[in-house]
């Protein structure tokens, strides 16, 4: 029983927002001029739709429109100061919880029209909405970041290829055990027991080192530009701006070497195995696709995975002192 | 400090940097090396500041300060009445990315982009699209006499047109200050003469704040209050009438 009353009062509430959000939009004349000496309480929903349609001295009153606009206005504001009050009282006021709770868009409603009673309530939430603007108001878009980050590595081309080179070393060789295992099975030659084990120990050793070796690179590379991050942090770069245009960089260059790593693993080590011998290019031809791809694959996964390190210490650096820096 | 003693009315009165009592200490080994040693400077709006002092005096490190480049031991800086201690690693960068442009002695171009590109990257920061950024990047170019010189790379810029570069840089967002660590310090004469005509006509067209470091005494001649920092502390502080006849004695 208890619930059903609770019900209807939320129900008459509901009515007289509605009510409400019907007349927001009106001048003080016009609301006189609709309301006619009655009393909003006292007018049902449809008699004041009745009246808002039929009424045509209010100039060039667009209600439909106005009415959905101010109806998201009025729910918005009676929401926020239904959540302070509840939260004001026993321990102060605790905005988190209620940002948490209410379901508003809290910038769109700063951005709306407030009415004097909300004003005083909204104060305390200001700040969180300046900060969250703040937070949209700094960027660096994923598409940006890319065009810059290839174009700082064709601009180095020289220094990348030598920074690329060691991922290339490990994928052809990936590629090329793979292509040479591929060719042997399609040959129809036995393989020794304990072989293939051997080989992939082989397999993660040589990338092993390449990381270590892009990881090196990278450290370098990031150690010579730390007076450009000094700089894009001062011209307004979060840490992960530069964390991020890193990581772009050594993902486009271990694409780079993964491509040209298996491409010239598999190519060599085909052309070395059909001399030695027989067998169809037909039966292999689908193994390659496979290899090419897992080296490409892992040729960008692990360059970025080297420059996590290197990126994220250098984006750490205060700024002053990324700037002092003379390397 | 308000006294406007020959010096430029300050029609609203508005601070837009204050700093009080700041210290910074750094580690040197097992020494502490006092850089600051309890400095508090006001600056109206518009204002055209020189920080002067010889090497070491810590003038650097309180431009460093003001800028929001290193944390002070203690004492408080405020922008525009914020207290830049209370602001999070988001607000930091929203106020060095809108509300303050940085000139650096070395330029600091990136050299790996065009003069455009360096110009309208704190914009691509900022969130404006494209055709903003260009329209507004060779603006700019144009402001510093560059209009013909956008797809040059900083190395094929002379020093000169590359601290013009930067000045076009600092001004991508339109902030209220501009911060500039010894503008003139890589530059000749002539150059130097230039950059600083510049940065005072910028100033007094588009009401920025120009807070600079600087040992170069041509700078004198166009600002507004000179604040001479000697061994981290405030030595005295000049306006530009005052200093009139000295300067003559200086440069002699």
């Amino acid at each position: 029983m208890a619930d059903e009353s609770k019900h209807d009062e939320q129900a008459a509430a509901q009515t007289e927002q509605a009510k409400e959000a019907l007349l927001i939009g009106l001048t003080a004349e016009q609301r006189a001029a609709l309301l006619q000496g009655d009393r909003v309480d006292a007018l049902s929903e449809a008699e004041i739709r009745a009246r808002l349609a039929g009424n045509d001295s209010g100039d060039t009153l667009e209600h439909e429109d106005l009415v959905a606009g101010m109806a998201h206005e009025l729910t918005a504001q009676s929401q926020v100061i239904d959540l302070l009050s509840e939260q004001r009282e026993p321990e102060g006021l605790n905005i988190a919880k209620v940002l948490d709770s209410a379901t508003i868009d809290l910038r769109a409603l700063m951005s709306m029209r407030i009415s004097d009673r909300t004003v005083d309530c909204i104060g305390p939430l200001a700040d969180e909405a300046r900060r969250s603007r703040i937070r949209d108001e700094i960027s660096l878009p994923t598409s940006k970041a890319i065009e810059m980050s290839v174009k700082s590595v064709r601009v180095r081309l020289g220094r990348v290829v030598i920074t690329a080179s060691s991922i290339f070393l490990g994928i052809a060789f990936f590629a090329s055990v793979r292509t040479t295992a591929l060719c042997l099975r399609a040959a129809g030659e036995a393989t020794e027991a304990g072989e293939g084990a051997r080989l992939t120990w082989l397999i993660i050793m040589a990338l092993l080192v390449s990381v270590v070796g892009i990881c090196n690179a990278m450290l370098m590379a990031v150690t010579e530009r730390f007076r450009e991050i000094g700089t894009m942090k001062c011209l307004g770069a979060l840490d992960h701006f530069i964390v991020k245009l890193f990581l772009i960089e050594s993902g486009v260059l271990g694409l780079l070497a993964g491509v040209t790593g298996s491409l010239s693993g598999v190519v060599v080590m085909y052309l070395v195995n059909s001399l030695r011998y027989t067998f169809h290019l037909t039966d292999v031809i689908a193994g390659f696709g496979g290899i090419l791809v897992q080296g490409i694959l892992l040729g960008s996964i692990l360059s970025v995975l080297a420059a996590i390190l290197p990126a994220s210490q250098a984006a750490k650096m205060p700024a002053a002192a990324a700037l002092r820096s003379t390397v | 400090m308000a006294d406007s003693n020959g010096a430029k009315e300050h029609l609203n009165e508005e601070y837009i940097v204050r700093t009080k009592d700041l210290t910074k200490h750094f580690q040197m080994g097992d020494e502490v090396v006092q850089a600051l040693k309890g400095v508090s400077v006001d600056v109206f709006r518009g204002e055209y500041i020189s920080l002067m002092g010889p090497s070491g005096s810590g003038k650097s490190t309180l431009f460093n300060m003001i800028g929001g480049l290193d944390k002070p031991t203690e004492g408080t800086v405020f922008i525009d009445e914020v207290d830049m201690a209370q602001l999070d690693a988001y607000e930091l960068a929203w106020l060095r990315c809108r509300k303050i442009g940085y000139i650096f002695q070395t330029f600091n171009l990136i050299p790996v982009m065009t003069a455009l590109e360096n110009v309208t990257l704190p914009m691509v920061f900022a969130g404006m699209t494209s055709d903003e950024q260009m329209e507004r990047g060779r603006l700019l170019m144009d402001t510093v006499g560059l209009g013909h010189r956008l797809n040059n790379k900083p190395g094929e810029l002379s020093g000169g047109q590359q601290q013009r570069v930067a000045i076009a840089r600092s001004l991508a967002n339109s902030p209220s200050i501009i911060l500039a660590d010894e503008p003139t310090g890589n530059l000749d004469l002539k150059t130097g003469k230039e950059i600083i005509e510049l940065l005072r006509r910028l100033n007094q067209e588009s009401g920025v704040t120009v807070i600079s470091a600087t040992h170069d005494l041509k700078m004198v001649d166009v600002s507004d209050r000179i604040i001479w920092i000697r061994d981290g502390l405030i030595d005295r502080v000049q306006t530009r009438s005052e200093l009139g006849d000295q300067i003559t004695e200086m440069e002699h």
